[in-house]
């Protein structure tokens, strides 16, 4: 017995050990070490496989059932026969694709669907979850037995009590540190499998400690235990088999086969054995040491159960007897080791399973729902936080799964639960490596059925047993329906469950797979994978593509798109391997680059978030960038429909394949025609063994030329001849079929054109043939007849095909090499803005002699009636060659020879044999560059030659493709010259309409750097143009400010509209500083939608503004001088009058007195006139502000009437007051407003001479008051209408003419208006306005 | 698959045999042999021949390597 705290001391240190060794693992493995490189290491890491159940569960078997549970171990051990090239196949498939979990594997390999992968996660989480919990529960139980050497039953506990509860927890936190302390994409974890070694060390040394106690401690050896045994009559059949059901051969098998299957599929096994693995030949190593270590582990195994039973303890105990049997015999110690290797073997299958089902649950669950959701950008940062949470739920899962579900069911059961469970993957994985037929519906189908029934006999009668369900499930069946009873499925009886359940689940998981398969069809995508997979060893040398992409990102497209899913650091470590191992740079990938890089992205992808998830992402990343997958030629698209052949037929279609590629190859490598052949023809020799062959092509005159040949003969070179339609070569062309001969010699008339050693024995002729065209024939001859076959016809017709796709390739490469050439030389021309018309020519001219692969050439312009021609360029060439010093440049078309015919006869002339004699030639000045061949073309414009341009001493003939090349060149040289000309023109009129505009132009880009500044505007503001642009920024021709306003009021489209400003009047700054006004029209220049500058024109207002004021000022004047004239006028007529009458007086003065007094009577007068005349000049100079108060408007009209009174009874005029009794009191000057109304009502009375009505109204308008005085006169003629209110005008002969402007000047003065209506003959209406308000 | 792969595989189906009814029940029989039991000591001798089966193909392998 032992303290609690001993124990748990002992347990705690000892999982502290187990931390500081994964961290030495961890740090080594970051240091670049690796301490599980070693194929040992690989090996004992495999002893995973032994968990508690291993431990306690063999011993309780062992003393149940007998050696039956040796089978457990026995099934790993014949299964890795296999490995070498099973498990390595399972091995290489994962690392090439990077896949680290079964479902991944899966989903991987059968077309990638999310479906797949999340249905084996499922299947795998059910059958894990309870041996985990048997894991927590063996270490609660033999804690306990070893403080208190009971266990205390399950559920009989609170959790806080169950020590089972805390070492869940601390296996979760275990679990977590070592396995998702970050996401590592390659999900290796070093440091947890050198615990899994040492705890394996541990396990083997505690559990041979307590066997050799017992065995030789306790008893005296095996043989002593075994005797015993057999001598006792409860055990002795222990030690047979097939004593009962609990040890049939039947069960037997089905243990054997579990294991087999357990040893790959259980989700830490395939951890261990092939995500951890480093090396694929520490496979070797493992083969045997792995069984090794399994004998020795179970070696005492049955020493202890049996001595147990003979020592007494119940059978019931059995699980334990490993730990009781020390402790009850005094080596507490021992025991506690016992219990540390217990703790070992759970700690190791909890930590391992537990990370491993949860990567699966992150990579086949949630982030495939993740995506389906569209919630990936969110869950991202979040994937470690998720998985710890996997692993913590899965564990807890365990830990209620045990306390809830299983507490009655023996450790023994639940192993087998999850062995039953995890084989049915095997099919499906099995189908993976080896069956390219299997479908992802067979699979599904598999699976599906598979785990159904797993599930329904097997862990459904447990939970039955549990009370989860009503027992009659099992004894009647559900609903009554015996046939379904979930132990006698389909009436089945007389099996153990297990076998039972093995049955019918393995029976439909692969019924349904290999039919399901049988009956569907594998996807494009999955028969591509099946194809990966199944012949993964196979892949080592290069196939040919089948598919290539279209429109692929680049790579720095796709690292972008790598950074956002998997961070920028774990991105750019992918771009570096990935460039390492392509090696070749960016600029030169190809079609296999790219798929590669695809498949690198998905992989790198596949690492953090599974295959499923990672494809989708990358498909539907690259269909975004528009990238989609085309076939590479069609002829490799048979590869996969031939494949039923036969061997011996695949073995002469994959060399003829490879024929056909290496001829592809050949094709796409090299450009002259001759070297295509040769290549191709010894490509056929090489590898197909074709020692004859030929390829003849048509001429253009029908003649077929021997263009290569192989094993033919030198003599054969050079042969032409018509082909006769009879013959087999003529037939050939003229149907385009292919024609096979066995025997040559049975149709002797028909070999014409052939070679003799063609024809001597069997021959094929292949037409070459482009979609429209028959361009020549190939032959192949063999001396052997008979010797070519049906097949040979396809193959010779798809490399005829290729040869086809080649001639017409050469051709066309030429032909567009040409074009793009002079294309590009075209595009240069039109980029030469800048250039003169010098260079452009001589480009020109150089560019033509390039293209038409001359030596010398020239170029001259004609004049405007054609008959002069002016030398313009010689190429360089022509420079060199031609000696004459002073050559002319003016030619008289009448003069020149050879090369004025272009001219004259307005065509391009070619001469390909200058020295021939010619009507035309009139020779060349010794000196001259020496002609061979020349050929020159007229340059037209419209029906005018512009120019001629020539070229000669090309090495072969000219020929139409020269002329076209040379004059669509020098079309567009032309044309570019006549560009530049206009545009010269054009630049030079607008230049010159800027500078000699009247009005000054500016214009300043965005950041307001002044771009134009002509004459005009420098010479209103005093600069010179040059120190402004370019230099100077438009806010220093401003007032602070001014420039912000502006540029916010031509955008405001209240001055002239959005974008423009019109005769906005401003001012700017000279170079003195001083300010000028100007006028501003301007607008905002735009280019594409983008504002890039502001363009304006103003003018100098100064002289206007000077113009106005002298305008003004004259004006002023000049009614300065009519008053003056008025009013001498009106002072002239008194004076006259009283100088007049006053000399008279003085004459007269003694002797007519009464007719003196009647004088001096008119002098008085007229003085008086002179000085109410007078009064009212001074009045209207002179005036004066209005003294504004209160008053009463109707009583001063009133007051004003009395006055009147005498003068309208004099005249006999009528008063009719119609004035408002609610009238307010308002502010003015009584005098000026009574001067006004008088003055009004004066001018009244005096229209009124012959008597008439006068009527004064006054009222109220809003907030003014009016006052209308109307009367029934002659009224004002219209024209006089405007003019009434100036001064000194009258229409009456006595009026001073001020009285009316002084009216209106008071009314002014008021703030008020005045107003005047009349009709002639009918009266005149004068209304005053005041305003109501102060 | 080679030869020596077609070898592995034939020990294998060969131990999964012996190691199964019919051939099990030929040593199903309640004798001692040697103070063992006669079916136990079939099985570890059977279970030791087969890795040193294994250990002697994986050193050819290795060997040839």
């Amino acid at each position: 017995m032992l303290s609690t705290g001993l124990v748990a001391a002992a347990a705690l240190s000892y999982l502290l050990l187990l931390f500081a060794i994964a961290y030495y693992g961890d740090w080594q493995r970051d240091q670049g070490k690796s301490v599980i490189a070693n194929p040992y290491i690989y090996a004992l890491s495999l002893a995973a496989y032994c968990t508690a159940w291993t431990f306690y569960g063999s011993v309780g078997k062992a003393a149940t059932s007998g050696v039956t549970f040796l089978t457990i171990y026995l099934g790993p051990t014949i299964i890795a026969f296999s490995w070498w090239f099973g498990l390595r196949k399972l091995l290489r498939i994962c690392k090439e694709n990077n896949l680290t979990t079964m479902s991944d594997f899966l989903a991987l390999r059968y077309g990638k669907g999310a479906f797949l992968g999340a249905l084996a996660t499922l299947g795998m989480l059910l059958a894990i979850t309870p041996y985990i919990g048997l894991q927590l529960k063996s270490i609660s139980d033999t804690f306990n037995i070893l403080v208190c050497k009971e266990v205390c039953p399950p559920g009989t506990i609170p959790v806080y009590h169950d020590t089972a509860f805390y070492v869940a927890l601390i296996l979760a936190w275990f679990g977590i540190l070592f396995g998702a302390r970050h996401l590592d994409p390659t999900e290796r974890h070093e440091g947890l499998v050198a615990v899994v070694v040492f705890e394996s060390i541990i396990e083997l040394v505690a559990f041979l400690g307590v066997g050799i106690l017992v065995t030789f401690g306790l008893f005296s050896g095996w043989g002593e235990i075994f005797a015993r045994l057999k001598q006792s009559p409860a055990f002795h059949q222990l030690l047979l088999v097939n004593t009962g059901q609990h040890n049939s051969y039947a069960l037997l098998l089905v243990f054997t086969v579990l294991a087999m299957g357990a040893i790959h599929f259980l989700p830490r096994m395939f951890h261990m054995a092939v995500v951890e693995n480093t090396d694929e030949k520490h496979i070797l190593t493992a083969i045997w040491l792995f069984p090794l270590y399994l004998l020795l582990i179970n070696l005492f195994v049955m020493p202890i159960a049996f001595g147990g039973l003979l020592l007494g303890f119940p059978q019931n105990q059995a699980d334990t007897f490993v730990l009781r049997l020390p402790l009850s015999t005094g080596h507490p110690y021992l025991a506690l080791l016992v219990f540390l290797g217990g703790l070992s073997a759970s700690t190791a299958m909890v930590s391992v399973a537990s990370i491993t089902v949860s990567t699966m649950l992150l990579n086949s669950l949630v982030i495939p729902l993740a995506i389906r959701l569209r919630l990936q950008e969110w869950i991202t940062p979040h994937l470690l936080t998720i998985k710890r949470g996997c692993i913590l739920l899965l564990i807890m899962l365990g830990y209620f799964g045990y306390h809830l579900v299983f507490p009655t069911v023996m450790l023994v059961d639940i192993g087998l639960i999850a062995f039953c469970g995890v084989i049915q993957l095997a099919p499906a994985m099995i189908g993976a490596l080896y069956w390219r037929q299997a479908t992802r519906w067979g699979a599904l189908a598999g699976l599906l059925s598979g785990f159904c029934l797993w599930a329904y006999t097997l862990v459904l009668p447990y939970l039955v047993e549990a009370g989860w369900f009503s027992l009659s499930i099992l004894t009647a069946g559900p609903f009554g329906l015996a046939f379904l009873k979930p132990t006698a499925f389909l009436g089945l009886t007389g099996l153990h469950k297990l076998t039972h359940a093995f049955f019918w689940s393995l029976l439909f998981n692969v019924g349904t797979f290999v039919s399901v398969s049988l009956l569907t069809v594998p996807s494009r995508v999955e028969e591509e994978q099946a194809r990966r997979f199944v012949e993964v060893f196979e892949r080592e040398r290069e196939v040919p593509l089948e598919k290539r992409y279209a429109h692929f990102p680049s790579l720095d497209q796709l690292t972008q798109f790598l950074e956002k899913l998997i961070g920028p650091q774990k991105a750019g470590e992918a771009r570096r391997d990935f460039l390492r191992e392509v090696v070749i740079p960016e600029s030169e990938w190809g079609d296999r680059e790219r798929l590669r890089l695809a498949e690198f992205v998905e992989r790198t992808l596949a690492r953090s978030i599974g295959p499923a998830a990672a494809r989708v992402l990358k498909e539907g990343y690259l269909s975004a960038m528009g990238t989609r997958m085309e076939d590479v030629f069609d002829l490799f698209g048979r590869i996969s429909s031939s494949l039923e052949e036969s061997e011996q037929q695949l073995k002469r279609r994959v060399a003829e394949l490879s024929v056909l590629y290496e001829a592809a190859r050949r094709l796409a490598s090299s450009l002259y025609f001759p070297e295509i052949l040769d290549g191709v023809l010894g490509v056929l020799e090489e590898k197909l063994g074709v020692e004859k062959s030929a390829v003849r092509l048509l001429d253009e005159d029908g003649f077929l030329h021997i263009k290569g040949f192989r094993g033919l003969g030198p003599s054969t070179q050079g042969q032409a001849f018509e082909p006769d339609p009879e013959s087999f070569l003529g037939q050939c062309l003229s149907t385009s079929q292919v024609i096979s001969v066995a025997d040559t010699a049975t149709a002797p008339d028909r070999l014409q054109g052939l070679i003799e050693a063609e024809a001597m024995g069997s021959l094929v002729l292949a037409p070459i043939i482009t979609e429209t065209m028959t361009l020549g024939v190939l032959t192949a001859a063999s001396s052997q007849k008979g010797y070519f076959t049906k097949e040979h016809v396809e193959f010779f017709q798809s490399l005829a095909e290729q040869l086809g796709l080649a001639v017409r390739s050469v051709n066309m490469e030429e032909a567009l090499r040409l074009d793009e050439s002079r294309l590009e030389a075209v595009w240069q021309l039109s980029q030469m803005t800048k250039a003169t018309t010098k260079e452009i020519t001589d480009f020109a001219l150089e560019e033509g002699v390039r293209l038409t692969k001359s030596r010398i050439g020239y170029l001259a312009f004609t004049n405007e009636d054609e008959t002069v021609l002016t030398m313009q360029a010689w190429s360089r060439t022509t420079m060199q060659e031609c000696l004459i010093a002073d050559k002319p440049l003016v030619y008289p078309l009448e003069t020149t020879g050879l090369w004025g015919e272009a001219v004259r006869q307005r065509r391009p002339i070619i001469t390909n044999d200058y020295a021939a004699p010619s009507p035309y030639k009139k020779g060349y000045p010794e000196g001259h560059a020496e002609i061979r061949r020349h050929m020159n073309i007229p340059v037209f414009d419209g029906d005018h030659i512009v120019a001629v341009a020539g070229v000669g001493n090309k090495e072969d003939d000219y020929d139409d493709s020269d002329v076209r090349q040379l004059t669509l060149l020098m079309n567009g040289m032309w044309w570019q010259l006549k560009r530049k000309r206009a545009e010269e023109a054009l630049s030079a009129e607008r230049k010159l309409l800027i500078h000699t505009c009247m009005d000054g132009i500016l214009a300043h880009d965005m950041s307001g750097t002044i771009l134009i500044f002509n004459e005009t505007a420098a010479k209103i503001l005093g600069y010179n143009p040059d120190e402004v642009i370019g230099k100077m920024n438009i806010d220093e021709l401003y007032a602070p400010g001014q420039a912000r306003e502006i540029a916010a009021k031509i955008r405001a489209p209240a001055f002239g509209g959005a974008g423009i400003l019109l005769n906005y009047e401003t001012r700017i700054r000279h170079q003195d500083g001083t300010f000028i006004p100007i006028w501003l029209s301007a607008q905002v220049l735009r280019e594409d939608d983008r504002e890039t500058g502001i363009m304006g024109h103003f003018r100098d207002l100064r002289e206007r503004k000077r113009m106005e004021e002298e305008l003004l000022r004259s004006e002023r004047l000049a009614v300065l001088g009519k008053m003056a004239a008025h009013i001498s006028h009106e002072i002239k007529n008194p004076l006259m009058l009283i100088g007049g009458f006053a000399r008279q007086v003085l004459k007269d003065s003694a002797t007519q007195v009464p007719k003196n007094v009647e004088k001096l009577k008119v002098i008085v007068d007229e003085v008086k006139r002179l000085e109410d005349f007078l009064v009212e000049v001074g009045g209207y100079a002179k005036f004066s502000e209005p003294q504004k108060q209160p008053e009463d408007l109707n009583l001063l009209v009133r007051e004003t009437c009395a006055r009147l009174e005498p003068s309208l009874r004099e005249s006999n005029i009528e008063l009719a007051l119609d004035l408002a009794p609610d009238l307010p009191e308002i502010p003015f000057d009584p005098a000026h407003i009574r001067q006004v109304v008088l003055n009004i009502a004066k001018n009244a009375l005096e229209a009124m001479e012959s008597g008439g009505k006068l009527t004064i109204t006054s009222g109220r308008q809003k907030d003014r008051v009016f006052v209308q005085i109307g009367d029934t006169g002659s009224g004002i003629p219209p024209e006089n209408l405007e003019k009434i209110f100036q001064p000194f005008f009258s229409s009456k002969p006595k009026g001073s003419g001020l009285g009316l402007a002084i009216s209106q000047k008071i009314i002014e003065a008021h703030q008020g208006e005045i107003t005047i209506d009349s009709e002639p003959d009918k009266g005149t209406q004068v209304t005053i306005f005041l305003k109501a308000g102060p | 698959m080679t030869k020596l792969g077609k070898f592995w595989a034939l020990l294998g189906i060969l131990g999964f045999l012996l190691l199964n009814y019919p051939l099990l029940e030929i040593f199903n029989r309640d004798i001692l042999l040697a103070g063992i039991p006669f079916l136990v000591l079939y099985i570890f001798v059977i279970w030791l021949l087969a890795i040193i089966g294994l250990y002697a193909l994986s050193r050819r392998l290795t060997v040839r390597k």
